[in-house]
């Protein structure tokens, strides 16, 4: 099930009704949470249910194995190693059979089998290895204590808004929450959460599906003979901007739902195009995976000691790891490893004494400055965007050659010439910015009942508006799915 | 009591402070958005602004049918090349005689029944390559037999999807444009909500994006695996009733083939569109061969498909080899195969 889908309407409506009502007694609000996050997620697929019992259940009793072991060690390699082996099976299975297959061919020699066509990943199953890895290592790290309910890790694991796409949760940000005493009765901050459903509901249906629309046809024929001379800039853009809204509203909705449900949850993007630098993106994009990934892989490997050699290998590893868990397909190698090479040519580049006599521009040089590291990174990640969205090498290189062919009568054409898609994504940007330099004058940022009354009721007229017209100003049609549904 | 007075009105000025903003708050945003559906009318209305549209075509509106072509140079220019290979009206020399295939993708797209009737058949096989409204290809026949086209058999290939189109918008919806474009009247509410879905682009953005501006809102598309209903069968033998007058005053006869979908032949699904259908097409005298005798007994169904639920070409030649044997039942002693169609 997805947050877009019509039974997932009947779904929240029922489970959150039910908790309203029962929420002053702590077990039944554990275990009807549970039933509507399993519910969620074996909706269309019921076999993937005994997966994720399997996760918590393993997770569960390493974690408590760990807590009373005098080699804590051993149950926290098996745990990591039960979450990342199965993890690796479901996802990487297809993937080792093609190569395998490419290679045998290659040296003439007889071919593995092949994945069957029907082979599905199991989705979000990326997300609940990578927190129940985090729960292990903080309860070995002693940062968290082991859960004694097998029923709270469960719904820890499971809790459906964060479920299938993050966000990545530590246990002290959800885990902690669900203890007795701690489980939260109300909801936390309703209007910022309803405005936030708003506006993840609004990023997805309308931009994101939109922008959907408009530039698939062109990466499904990048390297086709039919786009020979069409200018892919603008729909690299627009794919940037497509991955952001599908993203960042996905975790808009997540957050809003748990919000509705008490829980305060981490934002996991901050603004990521307007970064100076590629360290400075990965400050701001998908920032609970970044946050994982230097927490249990960079640091754990070494990080910033052993020297230069060392502290690079340890970046480069990250990155590509980083890269390969998003998608079974060597593309996404090359992308994180893309990104590991502009971490390194950053580092590079802040030994340099240029750099710093730029950093201490003032004024209007600095600005422009500033502008220019925004344009030069922001093309940077596009450049990675086309390894991303294409699945194999070649068609990603066509496609970045097709940045540099401008033939005026195939400059703008298809997808990227809809006036009415650029004039969209111009309006959100400037509504945005308005609504948010106007909320220091009128107090959006203020608790809700330090604010004038007007003030929350126009801020619920915004949050009812923006549902009502994701609704209304989505492409007709299936909605597709959430991109980060597939990793 | 000055004071409980005192805190009501208080708490009675906050709650209109609040709906005050919150009406000004869905206002401005509701405005910018109202502006915006106007400038860039959404797509799934195109086929409803009438005269307002810029779209053209080249069809007029007939009574009975709903439309049919201008002429036959529109009907050309629509489809110059393909007719090209007809060399119309004169005789070709070319000796086979011709079949004539009408019908969706199962026909018209790439290596499905037309393909497959091409590399099999002894016989040139004519087909448009474009999928059109059921009407639109009761018209093209009707046309191209005007023209002289005399083949040897029209197959008019039919699905339940086939008539999905028309379940939804009856003929009596139909609206063709000074411009010869096919569009739909759509249905609008009464009183104030239809001025408001007149005059205000949301609420006609609404009515539109809850299907209430079909002509049958409350038609199903999968209500055809049960049964034709009345109104919808009547606009079938309205539609089937030209075709069958235009073939027979040609003296051309065609063969209704009634294709079941994946439902039917995968799940089971009842075959009431066959049943009604079938019996309309036999009171207008139109041979019918039903398909789904061919599919039912197949052991291994799935490797019929593909994903997108269109035949495999084993499924093709499956259905071929049913049309074939039902025409040596239809007419005997004559031979139409050039290729096996199992290899």
């Amino acid at each position: 099930m997805n947050f877009t889908e019509t039974p997932f309407l009947y779904l929240f409506f029922s489970v959150y009704a039910l908790w309203l009502v029962l929420r002053r007694r702590y077990a039944v609000r554990i275990l009807v949470l549970l039933a509507g996050s399993l519910l969620f997620y074996g909706y269309h697929r019921r076999e993937l249910l005994f997966l994720i019992a399997a996760y918590c259940f393993v997770d569960w009793t390493a974690a408590r194995w760990i807590s009373r072991s005098r080699r804590p060690r051993i149950p926290l390699l098996a745990g990591v190693t039960f979450n990342l082996a199965v993890l690796a099976f479901w996802k990487y299975t297809p993937l080792v059979l093609q190569s395998a297959g490419s290679l045998a061919r290659f040296m003439n020699l007889p071919e593995p089998m092949a994945a069957p066509s029907s082979w599905v990943i199991p989705y979000g199953i990326s997300f609940y290895a990578f927190t129940g890895i985090a729960y292990l290592v903080d309860v070995y790290r002693q940062s968290c204590r082991a859960e004694s309910s097998f029923w709270r890790y469960s719904l820890y694991i499971t809790f459906f808004p964060h479920l299938v796409a993050g966000p990545i949760l530590r246990p002290r940000e959800f885990l902690a929450d669900l203890q007795p005493g701690c489980m939260p009765v109300r909801p936390h901050r309703p209007l910022e959460a309803v405005l936030l459903l708003g506006r993840g509901f609004f990023k997805k249906m309308v931009l994101a599906d939109r922008i959907a629309l408009a530039v698939d046809p062109f990466f499904a024929h990048s390297a086709d003979p039919s786009t020979a001379g069409v200018w892919g800039l603008p729909y690299v853009y627009l794919y940037a901007f497509q991955i952001y809204f599908d993203f960042s509203g996905y975790t808009d909705i997540a957050r809003g739902l748990a919000m509705l449900f008490g829980f305060r949850w981490p934002d996991n993007f901050r603004l990521p195009y307007l970064a100076g630098s590629v360290r400075d993106f990965w400050r701001r994009w998908h920032m609970t995976l970044s946050r994982f990934l230097k927490d249990y892989l960079y640091i754990p490997l070494g990080g910033n000691r052993g020297g230069r050699l060392r502290a690079a290998a340890n970046i480069m590893l990250t990155m590509l790891l980083g890269g390969i868990w998003h998608g079974a397909s060597w593309n996404f190698m090359l992308w994180g490893g893309f990104h590991g090479v502009l971490l390194l040519l950053h580092r590079g580049w802040e030994a340099c004494a240029w750099r710093f006599r730029l950093q201490g521009l003032a004024g209007i040089p600095a600005r422009l400055w500033h502008g220019l590291c925004v344009a030069f990174t922001f093309h940077l990640v596009c450049l990675g965007w086309c390894f991303f969205r294409l699945s194999n090498p070649a068609q990603s290189l066509s496609c970045i050659r097709s940045w540099f062919v401008f033939d005026r009568d195939k400059a703008w054409v298809g997808g990227a010439a809809d006036a009415s898609l650029w004039l969209l994504l111009l309006s959100y940007g400037l509504l945005t910015a308005l609504l948010h330099y106007s909320g220091r004058i009128f107090g959006w940022q203020r608790e809700e009942h330090s604010r004038e009354p007007w003030v929350q009721g126009f801020a619920w007229g915004l949050a009812s508006a923006m549902l009502l017209l994701a609704v209304l100003l989505s492409p007709p049609g299936n909605a597709p799915p959430f991109l980060y549904f597939q990793f | 009591m000055k004071s409980q007075i005192a805190r009501c009105s208080s708490t009675a000025c906050a709650l209109g402070r609040l709906c005050l903003g919150a009406f000004l708050g869905f206002s401005f945003l509701a405005s910018l958005a109202e502006l915006f559906c106007h400038l860039f009318p959404p797509s799934e209305q195109v086929e409803y602004q009438g005269e307002s549209s810029s779209r053209a075509g080249p069809f007029v509106r007939d009574d009975e049918l709903g439309l049919r072509y201008r002429s036959w140079e529109a009907f050309e220019e629509e489809n110059g090349p393909v007719l090209d290979s007809l060399e119309l009206p004169a005789q070709t020399p070319e000796p086979r005689p011709v079949w004539a295939f009408f019908g969706n993708s199962f026909v018209q797209a790439r290596g499905m029944l037309g393909d497959t009737a091409r590399e099999i058949v002894d016989r040139r096989i004519f087909f448009l390559g474009r999928n059109e409204l059921l009407n639109v290809r009761v018209a093209q026949v009707e046309l191209l037999l005007q023209h002289g086209f005399r083949p040897e058999r029209i197959f008019m290939v039919l699905m339940p999807l086939d008539v999905a189109a028309l379940g939804r918008q009856p003929l009596l919806t139909f609206q063709i444009t000074s411009q010869g474009a096919l569009g739909y009247r759509p249905r609008m509410p009464r009183g104030p909500a239809g001025w408001a879905v007149e005059h205000l682009a949301l609420a006609k953005l609404a009515w539109f994006r809850a299907s209430l501006h079909y002509g049958n809102p409350r038609f199903r598309a999968q209500s055809l695996d049960r049964e034709i209903d009345a109104s919808l069968l009547s606009d079938l033998r309205r539609v089937f009733g030209r075709l069958a007058a235009a073939a027979g005053q040609a003296g051309v006869p065609v063969t209704a083939v009634l294709i079941p979908n994946y439902e039917q032949i995968m799940s089971g699904a009842p075959t009431g569109f066959q049943r009604d259908l079938g019996a309309l097409l036999k009171l207008l005298e139109l041979d019918v061969f039903d398909a789904m005798e061919v599919f039912e007994h197949q052991s291994e169904p799935s490797r019929l498909f593909l994903a997108d639920k269109h035949f495999t070409p084993a499924g093709n030649r499956l259905l071929l080899s049913g049309i074939l044997e039902h025409l040596r039942q239809v007419r005997p002693g004559i031979e139409y195969i050039r290729v096996s169609p199992f290899r």
